[in-house]
């Protein structure tokens, strides 16, 4: 017996005791033993006996078989190579490979006979759209990345592969078109995968942790798509598109402030449409960060800035309420956020409760208590409303934690504190940076070309791709 | 680390520091002012206002809540006495930003109503876009009018004052306006005038102001010169006579399209010259009748003679009867002349002024009356 051979042997024994769940198939043919070993949750066992198995028992009976015959002319898996390194067999094992070792040769065969139980591609469920394809992402990357394949069929496009965690050793994609997207953001990508160095990965968010400037900054810097064709019109534009094998949230960078608030929809619609939801989206952000704090500021501070009509119509409708406007805007603001984290949370059958109780305590019943003034009913729910508009909802997530810091900063200082916290705000924004981007173009820096395609988004009107991105094909029509 | 939060501590500070926005106070929490009358009684500062009644809704009512008003009066020798008297019938803190009238009384108008002017101007309490009115009767028998038309008394006045303005047949001077025409010194100036009348408030003309004093009052049917000369977009009916036929009358609706005034100084004598530019459109005839082009040639003539009368009485009656310039001409002869101007005693010069007021109208809408059409019948 060979050298080689005395390891393997070993490999095998240890592996025959059964502790670290591997299966090995002892085979007898004509001249010698033959062992496959696998993992029998990873692999299909159908392929196994039928690809490997039985050619090799069938071809055994009467032939001399070496490793190379098995290679090139048995076996009839698509995905085999070979090997001969003892110490690799136990990862290519917990890949879901198969190994076979021949007891005469100091080779081994690896076939691919992986099989994982993945869900079909459905309808996205955190991106919702009207118009546009149902075609989401799932957990599965090959599924994902066939799905950008197939609408894009350039042959530019790169899907650069990493394997990150040390312990879940998870597959980690980026796509990208290598013609169009920027080198810069291409080389700060890889590199900062490159240096991520964690046990384990098991949703594209810890990536997103990794990839970030800095873990405090309040605001996305990488933007989640489910969409394959929305992923596909960023790679399009010129971004880079991270899948992680497991997540059926794929992640999109660089990404800008504003393109938080672009839907595919936008593109797809009337130009008039397109304009018109963009602004009903911005306003709907400034009415969910602003509106209840700006409640405060004319209830306690400022009323004088309101028409006298108005300012009637206000103190009426809280005439009764025991509580002072500040406290009255928390509570209602913590109570919709309550049962907003209620109804993700709640499984499917109970979801229709919290929305009886919500509706019926908050709507009806503490305004007819005279707890909670009718307006501020209104209030409470448009603004919570305003926070669904973003197609990203990662973008609503701060909006909703700042909407408290400036309810609390105007309770303090009026409506020279609500100028205080929107200033930091706009501050904060225009001082980011996504991958060297600044977070807020093209509105700071102004590019007016750049702009114009955002509000329009209309695929007829825009020529050039953004230029904040710095592409290296700058055209698109 | 420190570096970053001295930034923000600085900014803490500051605000801290230069804000005043301590007085945290719901606005239920506050008695709403509507409106505010001031006058004399006996030698007694009297306020008197309307705040609002904060009413709860009844539970089961599903009826949009309305506000009710209820009086209150206070006497105090000067503004601050009255003013604490005032505090101390009210349950909450005086919240004057919902204040839209503020309504004088003939007798504290005829004092003088500077000081209170000043008042307004310096404390923030109240808008600058107040609606100063003189009032006939006193402030407290105006809010004792039920009024059934509106909120309260002052929306009342407010709205009628405001409706008229808008189309153009009275004026709505606000104390910001009323302010710098004091600060101009020198001039007069006008505000409305209201009364109560058949048990109805209503407005009356115009009260005239020199030296915020009231010295006189312009009743309604003679506004329409200081319409003229004072709106900014006086739409006015004009009803002309048919120069034959005596008992057919043409109305009028007038607008100005132009209006130029120039200052002159010759002789030692103030010139001013008016200007005017209308454009009238026939709304109908009493009993219709084709119009010429001749016939219009002289409505139009009979227009502007109308107006340019109008407009020549109440200037006359501003320099002999009131003596001074309601009008404010003096702005622009200060503009035109200012070293003139530091000379002379402008409302001595106004007194003798020569006004040359000239009108041209042109008649743009027949009513579809055609002017080349003949009688049938």
């Amino acid at each position: 017996m060979k050298r080689k051979n005395k390891l393997f042997v070993e490999k095998i024994k240890t592996f025959s005791e059964g502790k670290f769940g591997v299966s090995v198939r002892k085979l007898t043919i004509l001249n010698e033993e033959a062992f496959i070993l696998y993992i029998q949750e990873l692999t299909d066992g159908k392929i196994l006996s039928d690809s490997i198995i039985k050619p090799i028992l069938q071809n055994g009976k009467d032939t001399m078989l070496t490793i190379d015959k098995i290679f090139s002319s048995v076996i009839y898996i698509d995905d085999i190579s070979m090997d001969d390194d003892e110490n690799k067999i136990e990862d290519y094992i917990l890949k879901g490979k198969s190994i076979i070792i021949l007891s005469n040769s100091e080779k081994y065969i690896i076939a691919n006979t992986l099989k994982i139980e993945k869900r079909a591609v459905s309808a996205p469920q955190v991106e919702t759209t009207l118009r546009g394809p149902r075609d989401s992402f799932t957990e599965n990357m090959d599924t994902n990345l066939s799905l950008i394949r197939y609408r894009i069929k350039d042959p530019s496009l790169r899907m650069d592969n990493f394997v990150i965690g040390r312990r879940t050793k998870t597959n980690v994609a980026v796509v990208y078109i290598e013609d169009i997207a920027n080198k810069k953001h291409v080389d700060e990508v890889k590199k900062r995968l490159d240096e991520i160095d964690i046990d384990g990965v098991l949703e594209s968010g810890y990536i997103q942790k990794f990839i970030l400037n800095n873990t405090f900054d309040l605001f996305p810097q990488a933007g989640i798509v489910e969409q394959s064709d929305t992923a596909c019109q960023n790679i399009l534009e010129g971004k880079l598109c991270i899948i992680v094998e497991g997540s059926n949230l794929a992640l999109v960078v660089p990404k800008t402030f504003i393109e938080f608030l672009d839907t595919g929809d936008d593109h797809y619609e009337n130009l008039y449409l397109a304009i018109f939801s963009k602004m009903l989206r911005f306003s709907a952000l400034g009415i969910a960060l602003t509106l209840s704090a700006l409640y405060v500021a004319v209830v306690s501070f400022h009323s004088d800035i309101l028409p006298p009509q108005y300012i009637l119509a206000i103190a009426t409708s809280r005439v009764t309420v025991p509580f002072n406007a500040f406290l009255e805007v928390i509570a209602m603001e913590f109570i919709t956020e309550v049962l907003r984290e209620a109804s993700i949370r709640l499984p499917q059958q109970v979801g229709a409760a919290i929305s009886i109780v919500g509706a019926i305590v908050i709507g009806q019943a503490a305004v007819a208590a005279g707890l909670i003034s009718p307006l501020m009913v209104i209030i409470a729910s448009l603004s919570m409303m305003c926070s669904f508009v973003a197609a990203d909802y990662t973008i609503m997530n701060p909006i909703r934690i700042l909407k408290f810091m400036m309810i609390f900063i105007t309770g303090i200082f009026g409506i020279f504190g609500f100028t205080l916290g929107f200033t930091f705000i706009i501050i904060n924004l225009c001082s980011q940076t996504s991958f060297g981007i600044p977070y807020f173009a093209p509105i700071a820096p102004f590019n007016f070309q750049d702009l114009k395609n955002y509000i329009f988004s209309d695929v007829n009107l825009e020529r050039k791709r953004p230029k904040f991105l710095n592409t290296i094909d700058k055209t698109r029509k | 680390m420190i570096r970053k939060c001295s930034k923000l501590l600085i900014i803490f500070i500051f605000s801290l520091t230069l804000t005043s926005c301590w007085d945290y106070e719901d606005i239920d929490k506050k008695s709403i002012a509507i409106s505010i009358g001031v006058d004399q009684v006996a030698d007694k500062v009297q306020f008197s206002s309307e705040i609002t009644k904060l009413i709860p809704s009844q539970g089961d009512t599903e009826k949009a809540q309305t506000a009710n008003v209820y009086n209150t009066v206070s006497y105090g020798k000067n503004f601050e006495d009255a003013r604490i008297h005032y505090d101390a019938i009210n349950p909450f803190p005086v919240f004057l930003g919902v204040t839209r009238v503020v309504i004088f009384g003939t007798d504290y108008a005829k004092k003088g109503i500077e000081s209170y002017f000043n008042r307004i101007g310096s404390i923030y309490d109240y808008r600058k876009t107040l609606l100063p009115v003189v009032s006939r009767e006193k402030p407290t028998e105006l809010f004792d009018i039920k009024v059934e038309k509106d909120i309260s008394v002052g929306f009342l006045i407010e709205n009628t004052i405001n409706s008229l303005a808008n189309s153009g047949k009275t004026l709505y001077p606000n104390v910001g306006e009323v302010l710098s025409n004091i600060a101009l010194d020198e001039v007069g100036y006008v505000m409305p005038y209201v009364g109560i009348e058949h048990g109805h408030i209503v407005y009356l003309g115009f009260a005239v102001m020199k030296d915020s004093k009231l010295v006189g009052v312009i009743d309604l049917v003679d506004t329409d010169g200081v319409l003229y000369l004072l709106a900014e977009k006086p739409i006015l009916v004009e009803a002309i006579p048919d120069p034959k036929k005596e008992e057919n009358v043409y109305s009028f609706r007038t607008a100005i399209k132009k209006r130029k005034i120039k200052t002159n100084y010759m002789n030692k004598k103030v010139v001013i010259n008016i200007d005017l530019d209308l454009n009238a459109a026939l709304r109908y005839q009493y009993y219709t009748q084709p119009v010429s082009d001749k016939k219009i040639k002289k409505l139009e003539e009979m227009i502007s003679e109308k107006v340019k009368e109008d407009m020549r009485n109440i200037i006359k009656r501003s320099q002999k009867e009131f003596q001074c310039d309601i009008f404010q001409f003096a702005k622009y002869f200060r503009a035109q002349y200012p070293n003139i101007y530091k000379k002379i005693k402008w409302e001595d010069a106004f007194k003798d002024a020569n006004v040359n007021v000239t009108v041209k109208t042109k008649i743009i809408n027949k009513n579809l009356a055609d002017p080349n059409a003949k009688k049938k019948y």
